[in-house]
């Protein structure tokens, strides 16, 4: 050891230092700061300068500009279709005078496209005339909003008595400004309406350029748009500006400095010094960076103060990105630096820098298209037991069931591949032994909520064995037959008394079984899809009180004997307790911190848990729950599932980054078992007999018993053909490529300060599959390349004779 | 005063791969030996591919010797010790195109490890010395090629060296660039440098140097004072005698015979010619004085040939063959 260590000493100070002299690093600190000059010297890096300044300028005016505006959003709508029919019956005469006031108003033409619009049925997947019908309504809306004539007391004989609008109405319609017209007409629309019109708080969000309007005020809050802004806004002036255009020209400018430095008349003065060689080469290598260094300063400092002044984002994340792109720029000059050095020629340094740039490409592409269908949709997002199978949905909506002869997935139902669709259920209703399950469409913004009918599977034992066959060859195991409509919106179901439980727009519902008629399909169809029948019984049956709402992301959770639901709704805790035949409110609690952010809840008999991204979960007692406590060794991650295990006050919590974790909600201790699927779970769920369910690595379902903290059973997925060739082929090659792209991981990372990343703009399903966002290995694995490059230069740099 | 050579090359030797696969050997260099004491303005002569360049690269440890020894005062030569002490002008200087006189003065500067108290001063003085004080400030690429050569002799100079190596220093300059840049090697040799010049312009190396070494197909073929070295070659080369005589052509022809190996060239008028005419001993010339004069020709003049460095450089590069021919 010892000898080794005198022997890379001396090779150390041969090539690198002499240790008796001062001033060792003088020449290379010299040669850093030439090329610093030469960057400055530079025509280029001035005429980029004045591109980025243009860039910067021509963005700086962006901004948001926010006014008082009580204009209604086709967003503020819940529950549309049953506004539309109240409205189509008010105008009728029904309902009360507030409500005729306003349908009178409207005019004949939005008064007609309601009424075609209710004539029309509701699963005819016809959604541009739905959109139209939804967009007609709303504009006529709007211009009611602006007519002093709206109110009159005989309509609403109450409300001047209403604190907000009493001060209004004390004025005088008539002299109103219009503005002041407006939020008196919208506050009277709510009070009208108020299970359809969210209120308004008045405050209106419109994107702006130097202090114009641009475009229709915006559907989101300032903390969403700002997050658009961040993700996506800065992602692309990142990803094409610097990370490609920057890059790029810088690749071709500093193309020539190592074959220049090679010329003859330089190198041999340069090699005349009492230098040493690497050191030269390394200092020309960095100090060639420090094009690059400029350029990306100067434009992510501007974007960082325009973020601040103009958006209210200070993100330092910004600032913090500057080496990382660099880095990138360092691994293509690593690449043009050995051509130089080999070929002495800047072309053949730009082509081969090229070359490998598309070479880079190409397999980052490859991987890229290949990895949602292997590693991200084809993952369990939920997993259940019922009736004695294993069931699980994908990222893409497909139903599953497990099958113990093939030892495989299989196609529960057909017509199963529904990608843009997320699996609500399936639910065991054991006493008619169906399997009921419905599916919700996603949408950019956001899970839109299922409108559907409710799918059922008939499991009775008395199905015919040959049928069953059937089904078999035909490539899915059960039939499923189209129930009823679930109430529009529908964005979550649990089981609940035997029964299951809606959380729909406008509140939540119970299925009654007995008024389960399965719909029989009339025998023409549109497009070739069959048309089910409406039920002439809704089977689902509203148990939130008069009023009561939800939107996205709300999140309910039942306590084991079904008569408390605890929801997670806009930054609050609520508690709904049964009464007779119904829910009623009981207390609500405010939680700290932005109202926006998304959260799950789950609740035991006694105890809570409430996690919301990127926070502590907290525990409460249900009768005490403005006492949050925090559980202070669990991780700050986005959740993705919680449940309650079913034994004591235990919890288990899904995070996305793939870690399960168990929270004693009366100990307020967080502890990650280390079992199969640890770090890689996507989903999981308490089994009948206290086991839990963990589906994990894209094709693996464990059975943990918990308790004992042993692993019961692990069913293992063959690879489809598809994972096979990206597991073998794909990845490994993949492994082996420098990747500089992966490097955006880490510029993600440091912008967003998150671990995962959404795979679409849907903020507000938890449940979906998030991108695990790894900082950090792209970047030691890219050193290592860039490292290995300068090693081989080095070398070659040495042992030249030129 | 230290009995160390400056320069002290014993039987170098190196050889270059060629071919794709680096199969045949090129010699550069076989077995070089050569020693330039201290003070002395040393001139290196050869043509093109004679292996001059290759011998300075290998003192500078830019390349390896494949075999002999090298060293640079007392240290190995391409030590990074020897480096510190040599300051070097190559062939066809390129500064960067960034630089002023006084920004590459500073950069090759800092490169030596000087402070930069050193450098400031030291610049002024050698951008006095070499001509460019007032024109410090402006861009190198702008300087017209003399100049940018004295800006390289400066930075040579820069850190005081005791050896100066300089390849090709006067190479593409006009002739006032030439004597520029005489005049500022002069000036060095009054200061006592030790100068190592590599130069294919004999008459800059008869005019600088001290002691000269005509180097050929890497070889070198001789080395020693100027004067020595012609004496020394001109043994080998063919005595001859220079004659104007007082008679035309044909008959200078006509008494010379068949007898003596002689080029007559008709002056003026014709009236009278210049004969060069070879005589390897003194009876041969007694013999061409009598055939003249029993001709009845006068003889106005008889010059002894003395053969210049540039006769013994092109006899020695020919390998012996008679060059004035």
């Amino acid at each position: 050891m010892r000898q080794l260590k005198k022997l890379a000493r001396v090779v150390f100070r041969t090539t690198c230092f002499e240790p008796n002299r001062r001033n060792n690093m003088k020449p290379y600190i010299a040669i850093l700061i030439d090329s610093f000059n030469e960057a400055v010297a530079s025509r280029m890096l001035w005429i980029l300068f004045a591109a980025w300044t243009l860039i910067l300028v021509g963005i700086a005016p962006f901004g948001y500009v926010e006014e008082k505006s009580f204009e209604l959003r086709q967003q503020d709508l819940k529950d549309v279709s049953g506004f539309l029919k109240q409205l189509e019956a008010s105008r009728g005469g029904k309902g009360n005078a507030s409500q005729q006031r306003v349908a009178s108003m409207l005019s004949e033409e939005t008064a007609e496209a309601i009424k075609a619009y209710n004539a029309r049925k509701e699963d005819d997947g016809n959604r541009m005339a739905r959109r139209e019908t939804y967009r007609k309504v709303t504009d006529s809306l709007n211009e009611l909003l602006k007519k002093k004539e709206l109110y009159t007391e005989e309509a609403w004989p109450t409300a001047n008595k209403r604190s907000n609008m009493k001060d209004l109405i004390s004025q005088g319609t008539e002299n109103l400004t219009e503005a002041e017209t407006q939020e008196l007409n919208r506050r009277l629309l709510e009070s009208s309406f108020s299970s359809f019109i969210q209120p308004a708080n008045g405050n209106g969000l419109w994107l702006g350029y130097a202090g114009f309007k641009l475009f229709d005020q915006l559907p989101v809050t300032r903390r969403q748009a700002n997050q658009f802004v961040e993700i996506f806004a800065f992602s692309v002036i990142i990803k094409i500006g610097l990370g490609i255009i920057a890059i790029f020209v810088a690749v071709i400018i500093t193309s020539s400095l190592i074959p220049d430095m090679l010329q003859a008349g330089s190198l041999h003065l340069l090699l005349s010094k009492p230098i040493s060689r690497v050191l030269l080469f390394l200092s020309k290598f960095f100090g060639g960076s420090i094009f690059i260094l400029l350029n990306i300063t100067y434009l992510l400092v501007g974007l960082y103060f325009i973020a601040g002044w103009r958006f209210g984002i200070w993100n330092e994340g910004l600032l913090a990105i500057i080496p990382v792109i660099t880095f990138v720029f360092i691994i293509f000059f690593s690449v043009s630096a050995l051509a130089g050095i080999i070929w002495k020629n800047a072309i053949v340094s730009v082509v081969l820098t090229i070359i490998f740039w598309f070479m880079c490409l190409v397999v980052g592409g490859i991987r890229g298209g290949f990895q949602p269908w292997a590693e991200v949709l084809p993952q369990s997002i939920s997993v259940s037991e019922g009736n004695g199978e294993l069931f699980s949905s994908t990222e893409i909506g497909q139903f599953r069931v497990w099958n113990n002869e093939t030892m495989d997935w299989e196609e529960a139902v057909s017509s199963n591949f529904d990608p843009g669709q997320k699996l609500l259920g399936p639910i065991w209703l054991e006493e008619s032994k169906q399997l009921v399950f419905t599916k919700a469409g996603r949408g950019g913004m956001g899970l839109r909520g299922g409108g559907g009918a409710l799918s059922i599977i008939d499991l009775d034992d008395n199905v015919d064995q040959a049928e069953k066959d059937k089904a078999k060859n035909r490539g899915y195991r059960w039939d499923s037959e189209n129930g009823p409509n679930v109430p529009d919106g529908t964005r979550q179901v649990l089981p609940w008394k035997g029964t299951m439980l809606v959380l729909a727009e406008s509140g939540i519902f119970q299925l009654d079984p007995k008024k389960l008629e399965i719909a029989e399909s009339v025998p023409t169809s549109i497009f070739g899809f069959s048309i089910p029948k409406v039920a002439a019984v809704s089977p689902f049956e509203k148990v939130t009180p008069a009023g009561w709402s939800s939107e996205r992301p709300d999140f309910m959770s039942v306590t084991p004997d079904g008569n408390q639901v605890w929801l997670y709704r806009r930054g609050e805790l609520e508690q709904l307790v049964w009464g007779e035949k119904s829910f009623e409110s009981k207390q609500t609690v405010k939680l700290e911190g932005e109202k926006n952010t998304i959260g799950l809840v789950a609740v035991s008999a006694t105890k809570g848990i409430v996690i919301r991204e990127n926070e502590l979960p907290k525990a409460f007692d249900l009768n005490k729950a403005d006492a949050l406590q925090e559980v202070a060794g669990a991780k700050i991650e986005a959740p993705r599932q919680l449940w309650y295990l079913g034994d004591a006050e235990q919890f288990v919590v899904v995070y996305q980054d793939g870690e399960v974790g168990f929270i004693d909600a009366a100990t307020l201790k967080y502890t990650k078992p280390n079992l199969t699927g640890q770090g890689n779970a996507t989903a999981a769920s308490v089994t009948k007999d206290g086991n839990l369910l963990v589906a994990h690595s894209v094709r693996s379902t464990s059975k943990w018993d918990w308790k004992n903290s042993t692993v019961v059973d692990t069913k293992v997925a063959p690879r489809t053909t598809l994972q096979w060739v990206y597991d073998f082929i794909i990845n490994p090659i993949y492994i082996v490529n420098p990747k500089p792209r992966a490097l955006d991981q880490t510029t993600a990372y440091l912008l967003q300060g998150k671990n995962t990343l959404g795979i679409s703009l849907d903020t507000t399903d938890v449940e979906q599959s998030r991108d695990k966002i790894d900082p950090w290995t792209p970047l030691w694995t890219n050193a290592i390349f860039v490292a290995v490059i300068l090693s081989i230069s080095c070398i070659y740099f040495v042992r030249q004779e030129f | 005063m230290s009995a160390v050579p400056v320069i002290d090359v014993n039987g170098l030797q190196k050889s270059y791969s060629e071919g794709l696969f680096g199969t045949k050997q090129f010699k550069a260099l076989k077995g070089v030996t050569l020693r330039v004491e201290r003070g002395e303005v040393f001139g290196l002569l050869g043509p093109n591919g004679a292996g001059k360049t290759t011998l300075i690269k290998v003192l500078l440890g830019i390349i390896r010797g494949t075999g002999g020894t090298a060293q640079l005062l007392g240290l190995p030569a391409g030590s990074r010790a020897a480096r510190c002490r040599v300051g070097y002008l190559p062939e066809n200087l390129m500064v960067p195109r960034h630089h002023t006189a006084v920004g590459a003065l500073k950069f090759f500067g800092r490169l030596s490890r000087l402070d930069e108290a050193t450098i400031n001063r030291r610049s002024a003085e050698l951008l006095e010395l070499v001509g460019l004080k007032g024109r410090e400030k402006e861009l190198a690429r702008k300087y017209s090629k003399g100049m940018r050569q004295r800006l390289g002799l400066a930075q040579a100079l820069l850190h005081d060296p005791d050896l100066l190596i300089l390849d090709e220093p006067t190479d593409g300059l006009d002739p006032l660039g030439r004597s520029q840049i005489r005049q500022i090697l002069s000036h060095l040799r009054e200061q006592g440098k030790t100068i190592f010049l590599n130069s294919h312009i004999l008459q800059e190396v008869e005019l600088i140097c001290d002691r000269v070494a005509i180097m050929a197909k890497g070889q070198l073929r001789g080395a020693g004072r100027i004067q020595e070295l012609i004496s020394q070659f001109s043994q080998s080369m063919e005595a001859r005698i220079r004659l104007e005589v007082n008679a035309p052509q044909a008959s200078v022809e006509a008494a010379l015979g068949n007898e003596f190996r002689a080029v007559v060239i008709p002056l003026a008028d014709g009236s009278y010619c210049r004969a060069e005419v070879i005589t390897p001993d003194q009876a041969s010339i007694d013999r061409c004085i009598d055939r003249l004069r029993s001709h009845k020709l006068s003889i106005i003049r008889l010059d002894p040939h003395r053969p210049t460095l540039e006769q013994v450089f092109l006899s020695v590069v020919d390998d012996g063959v008679n060059a004035a021919t």
